[in-house]
Order: structure tokens, then sequence, then C-alpha cells
């Protein structure tokens, strides 16, 4: 059906970039295929780092990576916004008198440097926020509504990317998308993270990875899992090792 | 079963509208009115997103399988048949061979649901999603109940389309993505309310949904509070047995 193609699209998309380098699916090939996609003129991927601030993980353009150094800098602007919010700033003209209230020191200095429009989606799920996808365009332009749908599409698409990130190197790696992406929209998923949050002593983000690792170190699927935690056939203990999980796997 | 109860019900919508606009409340209290006054055993709701998506935004029972039941149809069921047409869908039998939605069918038949109904969420040509109504007796849902769920859906759409027209589109996509969000913090508070309290799911949803209520507090800003264990729910979130 047209929603689940348009997600396949998307996925492709960022798959043949990955292929092409004969490397493994990273935040480049979301970043690149994005930036072809919605016509943007840079993309900057930011990270959320120590301390809950934003640091920009990857740009595809040197104009792209002095407007996301300017708003990490300032500590203002669309991406640093969406970052903290579960909800895109979406800011078709950066140079209109609201823009410049709303981000004095920021909006002015990025024109300057040649960006008029910028659309942050924030990379979250629930209370888990990783970061946000930011698309530059260099002149005032609303996003369309096939623009838009991409954009939320590729902030999906970037999301478990980001986690890899946050996991760390060898982790979880994929030389493709698997499909299961669209798990992590199901609701056994986020209340199994609940759960294993408070069996860990940690916060959701934590939860979620050791969860997908657990997934993924079992070759079993994220919802099945999930399942298992929901229903209390499996629990999860810190200072376990690396199997990630107590209890018998069901 | 039709009686004042449906007036009150439908001022009571539009209310919440004038009142202020929690998307996750108002939609939760339709379902819960569906359960109550048109003799369904369930009721749930599906918006599209802008990735053209069906999204659960609300249910009646917060059962996790009944959950699966409704995401399930973002491949195939009367909500997703009914997004597409805008017109209402029905099956009054889940167990008759051969079935239009097998996978479905199925999964709704071990919940013990035999009968199903979903009327659009619309105004002329822009259909924002569907009510889906489910039934454990394989007899059709009665007309005049279809009836009354469609003018349930009715208010809901205006009031959300009215919303949304008091917005830039810019804002619009910022607001449906938040309470897109909200729902999936829910889930993540509800796993983190039963863990803590040692208690069922559903019981943690009721908890919450009860403590917003006494409160008089939005329910997605409870949710926020279980899981950032802000100090003003620690009543909420300290189970009431000792720790193991």
């Amino acid at each position: 059906m047209a929603a689940v193609d348009r997600a396949i699209r998307v996925l492709a998309a960022i798959n043949e970039l990955a292929s092409a380098e004969g490397a493994p699916v990273a935040v480049r090939h979301v970043c690149l295929a994005c930036a072809a996609a919605v016509n943007a003129s840079g993309v900057v991927l930011y990270v959320v780092g120590e301390l809950g601030l934003c640091e920009p993980l990857y740009v595809t353009s040197p104009v792209s990576e002095l407007v996301a150094e300017l708003q990490v800098t300032l500590g203002e602007g669309p991406g640093t916004e969406a970052l903290g919010e579960d909800h895109p700033v979406l800011v078709p003209a950066l140079g209109s008198d609201s823009s410049m209230r709303r981000w004095p020191a920021f909006a002015p200095a990025a024109v300057a440097v040649g960006v008029s429009a910028v659309f942050a989606f924030p990379l979250v799920m629930g209370a888990i926020s990783v970061g946000a996808l930011e698309i530059h365009r260099s002149r005032e332009a609303t996003l369309s509504a096939a623009e838009l749908t991409e954009g939320l599409l590729f902030a999906d698409a970037a999301l478990p990317r980001v986690l890899d990130h946050l996991s760390g190197p060898g982790t979880v790696e994929s030389t493709e998308l698997p499909s299961s992406e669209f798990e992590y929209r199901w609701a056994e998923v986020h209340q199994a993270t609940g759960m294993v949050s408070v069996q860990l002593g940690s916060d959701l983000t934590v939860a979620f990875l050791r969860l997908r690792a657990h997934a993924y170190l079992t070759g079993r699927r994220l919802s099945h899992v999930a399942s298992d935690v929901v229903e209390r056939r499996l629990r999860f203990e810190s200072d376990t090792d690396n199997a990630g999980a107590a209890g018998s796997g069901g | 079963m039709f009686d004042q109860r449906i007036t009150e019900t439908l001022v009571e919508l539009a209310d919440t509208l004038v009142l202020g606009f929690d998307g996750i409340d108002f939609l939760h209290n339709l379902t819960e009115r569906c359960v109550q006054l048109l003799d369904v055993d369930a009721a749930g709701i599906l918006l599209v997103d802008q990735r053209g998506t069906l999204n659960l935004v609300a249910a009646s029972t917060d059962q996790a399988r009944l959950l699966e039941l409704f995401q399930l149809q973002n491949e195939e069921g009367p909500c997703l048949d009914c997004y597409h047409s805008g017109q209402s869908v029905a099956c009054a039998d889940l167990g008759a061979a051969p079935q239009r939605w097998p996978r479905f069918a199925a999964a709704a038949r071990e919940q013990g649901f035999t009968a199903v109904h979903a009327v659009p969420m619309r105004l002329r040509d822009q259909i924002l999603g569907a009510l889906n109504l489910f039934r454990s007796t394989p007899t059709a849902i009665p007309a005049q109940a279809t009836a009354i769920a469609q003018s349930f859906a009715n208010v809901a759409t205006i009031s959300i389309l009215q919303t949304r027209a008091l917005h830039h589109s810019e804002m619009v996509t910022e607001q449906l993505q938040a309470a897109l969000n909200s729902r999936i913090l829910l889930e993540q508070a509800k796993g983190i309310l039963a863990e803590r309290r040692h208690i069922s799911l559903t019981e943690a949803f009721t908890l919450m949904r009860t403590y917003a209520r006494n409160h008089n507090r939005p329910l997605s800003q409870i949710a926020k509070a279980v899981i950032t264990h802000a100090p003003d729910t620690a009543d909420l979130t300290t189970s009431p047995t000792p720790p193991q």
C-alpha cells in the first residue's frame, strides 16, 4: 500500500547509497539520500551528547556545517529546539520577523551565510530523544506535503542509525535496513522499554538499546522479545554480561 | 441503551474543544463512551499521520493484544478500508469464510471478537482516520448504534479540523507529530508504572487515567511525570508494597 511503499522507497534510496560504497548503512547515507530527495542545499544530523547538548554527527555541505556550528555555539535554532521537543520545527522563512525574534542570534547569522529556510525533525520515540535531522535551503520556501512526508520518513530512518552510534561500534551492524524498523512504533516495544528501564534502573534510551541488542544477539524479532518482557517471561538485570537478559528467553 | 447520555456525550465532546484541547484525552473519552453507550465491547480510533500511516491514538480497553489488533490495520482490516473509501465498513461475522481480511479476522477472533464496524472520521473530502467498534456476539452492530458512532466521529472530526484551522500548516504538522509521540510516551509510562508497582499494564493505565482526572491534569502530562519521576506525582509512582 501507498504509505508502506513510500517508506520502502526511502529505505531503498539509503540502502542504494550504502551498497554503492560497499559499506554498512550509516548516518551519512541517510543524510545524503535525504538531501537528494527533498532538494536541500544541505542536511545536518545532530546527536544528543553529554549534558543533553546537541552536536552535529554528520553534515552534507560546508555551509550546513557552518549553520550547525552556529546553532551549537549560540545554543539556539530550529535543530536545537526540535531536539528538546517532541515535534518538528518547520521554518520556511528564517529571515522573517517572527524567526528573528525567536532566535535573535542564530537567525541573522544563518541568513548571512546563505541558509534561508530550515526544517528540523526530532529523532524521538516517546520520551527517548536522541537527536534531530535538519534540512537546509538557500532560499525561503515551504516544504511541499510530499517533501514533509519524506522528511518524516528520513527522520524515522535516521533514528535506528543514531541508536547504532550510541550503542558503540560493532554492536548492531547491518548492510541493509531491515523492514523490521517499522516495529519501532509498536505499543508492546514501548511498554517493554518502560519495564526494562525499571529493571535496569536506567533511562529509557539505555533500556531500549538493551532490548534491541538482546533481539539482535538472540536472532529474534524485537516485537517478540518485547512480548516476553510484557508477559513477564523475560527480565533484564543490570551488571549482567552481553547476553543482556536473565531468566528464560521464551 | 439510547438515552440522554448520548446527548450529554456530544455536548461533552464539544465542550472539550472549547475548554482546551488535549487530543489524547479527548479521543479516549470518545472510545469509552462508545463502549458505555453503544453496546459494543471495544472501540478504538486510528488517525492517519503525514507519513500516510494509520496510528492508534485511543482505545477503550488498553490490553496489549487489543492494541496489536488496531496496529495490524496498517496492513489489512476494516479501518484501513474505511479510511481509504471514506465509507463505513462492517463485518457481522468474523468467523464466516471466506474472509475479506484473513489475518485481521483471525487476530480478532483470538480476542473473542466476532463482529466489527468502522466508521470514517471525515468531513467532505478530508478523511482523518476511522473509529473502530468491536463486538463479542456474532450479530451485526445495530444500525442505530453505528449511526450514533458516526455522529460522535463527526463531532471529533470537526473538533480536530477546527483546531487545525486555527494554525499554520507548519504548526499542524508540529502538533500532530507531538500528539502521535505522546501515545508512545504513554506506553513507556505504562511499562514503568506496571513494573514499579508490580501491576498489569491495564491497571497502570487505569491508575494514570484516574490520577489525571482526580488532579484535573491531562493524561499526557501525568505520563511525562511518571517517566521523569517528577516529585509531584510521587504518590502515584511509589509502590504500595515494599520494594524487593
